[in-house]
């Protein structure tokens, strides 16, 4: 996919040479608070991540993980009622400090989202060429013609047929897998050096979303961009990732190379997560592994290690003291007191494997997902531990706002 | 097929409902939507037969199409010996507790202002036998009174405060006969609330505190479960199942399919499992039907299908898969290119020809039939990735 005269970035500091060891992006012990009004909702909590160019991370959690709210944070598409803590450095910029006009200036020239839906993340009632050539105006000085030809040029690198025709078309003249690929090249169009994708094919079909993730993954080798690819699906980012960063109630539980993350995962949600996937290679009627109950309720988060009330392998330790995020000596960090996997826990890990196997199939009915009491006294945000609806909808209504 | 034909059909004895030829077209503003072109198929009693494909290939339609929801616009729905296309609506409507539907998104498919325990029995109390309670009888009574009083003063000639009273009394008896057709007086059946409370504990819902509350007070995986409660409660014998797990989480994902599997084997359903996650579908179906643009393209057995596609596309589709293996990084794949094609305008002979890289003359001229590949699977393709075999007996048998 070539894609000629695509738009350099204006006034981006640029490295004068490669071997940087600066990571492009540095996340330290960052938390993400939402005020409620039945407390605060700890969405993220004490995330430290490094993100070099030209790599892509994964970040892997079901809904109410804080995935989705770490990305908004760490790009700053946060609502005033959350507070962020810690620190986010993008080329040695402080983030955190920065106010609206210096963010201004890096959403779409230095960083860019592409958004979950592309049915909302695109202004019904504007034509497509003005929403691709709206950051190009906003951050380079280019003439009419040229950013026409930049329009045309990204939505051939994106591959929308028939460019020039569709410059002129609404969002709603288009399939969901050309709306989303106008969204990528609306994310694109700067030439930013980190881009946020955020479920960008859950919406889609599987046909379309191999197009669109072999087409970001054509751009990042292309641009040498990083990617922060956000997902619910292990397979999606299996292929794609260079590093995973599982996600469990706010927290990184896991965090490894991919190969590493597959092959040797520690965490037992990590391997909950993946037996709970339906797979093609095995015969139907497989008998699925569900992972029972539910998540944590992040009003008032458990006191030990968030995931133990659903762990097979859960101990007295695990529900007094929440683990820290340790690193086994090769980059593989994770948080748990008595991972998978490991020789010294081996043989109680073992029986216990066996155990809760044959009483999570045997009574899997009765156990799993009865309706718990907080549901009744603490409606909004407890019901499932996700964050109120309100602070989802205000920061998208900010992100398409700002972007 | 991306075709027609049918060489796929079983022994009728063996299908509890048999589509025949079903078509579905739109009328809209922009010409004719072909949804639904020339589909065959049978579901055998206590089977799942999934029905897959991308979104607009016709899956959903398909089975709305079934329940006559709305009616196919040509062909034949057998169920019991009966065609539902040709039923009146007052005999469909009877059929309707022996086929059930559980839809896409849970919470936007419940109520929100009925408690659970209204949602779930409202099946029951549409079929309860409305016998003569008191308040049915007092409304008659009224209602008789009231006509005969007032008739006789009229055609008595005068007005007076008989007249009245004989005007009250007509409007009180269809006022409680309104009353006794909406639902109130019936004695409260307790063979129905412990069937609901069964139900609810069947789906793995604690019937105590999960019966008098709304479904706003439980989570997505929560509220598919009373979906299918609901859709348990009238005792079926086919559930269609659209999408009923696309909305959830992988791990929530797998408890409801569990939980379709044990209700299965528990109340003897047959199910007919709509979705467009190929992995899903394999995971829960006797067999597998793969659609494009309104038409079949392969049916077979889900292991048979998945390890060696015989259609085109199933191939395409299977490819397009993400695997959750890092090591299949470089995995041979040419993925499925171009757009779906209108189908206010689908291209003629095969529907997927324009994206098949098989294609030639012949597939524009003619639209393939459903062959046998001898393991128990059909496909229709002129160029099939799977040799096909003519199959003489079901050939000659159904001509």
């Amino acid at each position: 996919m070539s894609a000629p005269s695509l738009a350099k970035t204006a006034d981006r500091p640029l490295r004068t040479h490669d071997g940087d060891d600066e990571p492009l992006l540095v996340v330290d012990n960052l938390s993400t608070t939402f005020a409620s009004d039945q407390g605060p909702i700890r969405a993220v909590e004490d995330v430290t991540l490094r993100l070099q160019r030209g790599r892509t991370l994964g970040i892997v959690g079901e809904s109410g993980s804080g995935k989705s709210v770490l990305s908004r944070s760490i790009m700053g598409l946060v609502p005033a009622y959350a507070t962020r803590t810690g620190s986010i450095r993008y080329e040695g910029t402080e983030l955190l400090d920065a106010g609206p006009r210096e963010l201004r200036k890096i959403w779409g020239a230095q960083m860019a989202m592409v958004f979950q839906d592309p049915m909302t993340a695109l202004n019904p009632v504007q034509k497509i060429g003005a929403q691709i050539t709206e950051s190009i105006r906003e951050h380079l000085d280019y003439s009419k013609t040229q950013r026409r030809d930049t329009a045309i040029a990204l939505l051939r690198s994106v591959g929308i047929p028939e460019p020039e025709r569709r410059l002129k078309q609404y969002p709603h003249e288009l399939s969901g897998g050309m709306r989303q690929r106008v969204v990528i090249a609306i994310a694109l169009a700067c030439g930013p050096h980190l881009l946020f994708a955020d479920e960008p094919t859950t919406a889609l079909d599987v046909t379309v979303q191999a197009q669109i993730l072999d087409l970001i993954e054509a751009q990042q080798a292309e641009r040498n961009m990083a990617v922060i690819l956000v997902t619910h699906d292990l397979g999606v980012v299996a292929t794609r990732a260079d590093e995973i960063a599982v996600m469990y109630g706010g927290r990184i539980v896991e965090q490894a190379p991919t190969q590493v993350l597959f092959r040797q995962m520690r965490h037992p949600y990590t391997e909950a997560l993946l037996r709970s996937i339906p797979r093609l290679d095995l015969p139907s009627h497989t008998r699925l592994e569900a992972i029972s109950g539910r998540p944590p309720d992040l009003l008032h988060p458990p006191q030990g290690c968030r995931f133990a009330a659903r762990c097979p392998y859960a101990q007295p330790k695990c529900h007094a003291e929440e683990p820290e995020l340790v690193d086994d000596g090769t980059g593989h960090l994770f948080r748990c007191w008595y991972p998978v996997g490991i020789a010294s826990e081996q043989t109680t890990i073992d029986s216990v494997v066996t155990n809760a196997h044959v009483r999570q199939v045997g009574d899997e009915i009765a156990t799993d997902d009865v309706v718990a009491d907080d549901a009744a006294t603490a409606p909004g945000p407890a019901v499932d531990g996700r964050p109120p609806a309100a602070p989802a909808s205000a920061d998208a209504t900010l992100a398409e706002e700002d972007s | 097929m991306a075709g027609r034909g049918h060489a796929h059909l079983g022994d009728p004895a063996e299908a509890l409902l048999r589509v025949e030829d079903l078509h579905v077209r739109f009328r809209t503003g922009r010409g004719t939507v072909f949804a639904v072109t020339e589909v065959s198929l049978d579901i055998r009693k206590g089977e799942t037969l999934g029905l897959v494909g991308e979104s607009g290939c016709g899956k959903s339609t398909t089975g709305r199409a079934i329940m006559q929801l709305p009616p196919p616009t040509e062909g034949r729905v057998i169920y019991d010996g009966q065609d539902l296309t040709q039923l009146r609506p007052e005999d469909l409507r009877r059929s309707r507790t022996k086929l059930q539907m559980i839809f896409q998104d849970p919470i936007s498919s419940l109520n929100p202002r009925r408690k659970v325990e209204d949602i779930v029995a409202e099946g029951l109390k549409i079929w309860q036998p409305t016998g003569w309670t008191p308040l049915a009888i007092a409304s008659l009574v009224f209602t008789v009174v009231g006509v005969l009083v007032t008739l006789s003063m009229f055609l008595g000639g005068g007005v007076g405060a008989l007249g009245f009273f004989g005007v009250m009394a007509l409007l009180l008896g269809v006022a409680l006969g309104l009353m006794h057709f909406a639902g109130f007086g019936q004695p409260v059946d307790p063979t129905m609330a412990t069937k609901v409370d069964e139900i609810l504990d069947a789906v793995g819902l604690d019937p105590t505190t999960a019966r008098g509350r709304r479904p706003h007070q439980f989570s997505g995986g929560q509220c598919q479960r009373i979906s299918i409660a609901r859709a348990v409660v009238t005792e079926p014998d086919l559930i269609i199942c659209d999408e009923p797990v696309s909305a959830l989480d992988v791990s929530v994902q797998a408890q409801i399919l569990n939980l379709l599997e044990d209700l299965k084997a528990r109340y003897g359903l047959t199910l007919v499992f709509i979705a467009h996650d190929l992995a899903v579908v394999k995971n829960v179906s006797d067999r597998v039907a793969v659609m494009y643009l309104g038409r079949l393209c392969e049916v077979g057995a889900p292991d048979v299908i998945y390890s060696q596609p015989a259609h085109p596309y199933t191939q395409l589709l299977l490819d397009a898969i993400p695997e959750p293996d890092p090591d299949l990084r470089h995995k041979e794949r040419a993925p499925l290119q171009g757009e779906l094609p209108s189908p206010l305008a689908p291209p003629s002979g095969c529907h997927f020809r324009t994206r098949c890289p098989r294609a030639d003359e012949v597939c524009v001229e003619v639209v393939p039939e459903m062959a046998s590949t001898g393991d128990g699977r059909f496909v229709a393709c002129h160029h099939p990735l799977v040799e096909t075999v003519v199959d003489i007996g079901t050939a000659s048998a159904r001509g």
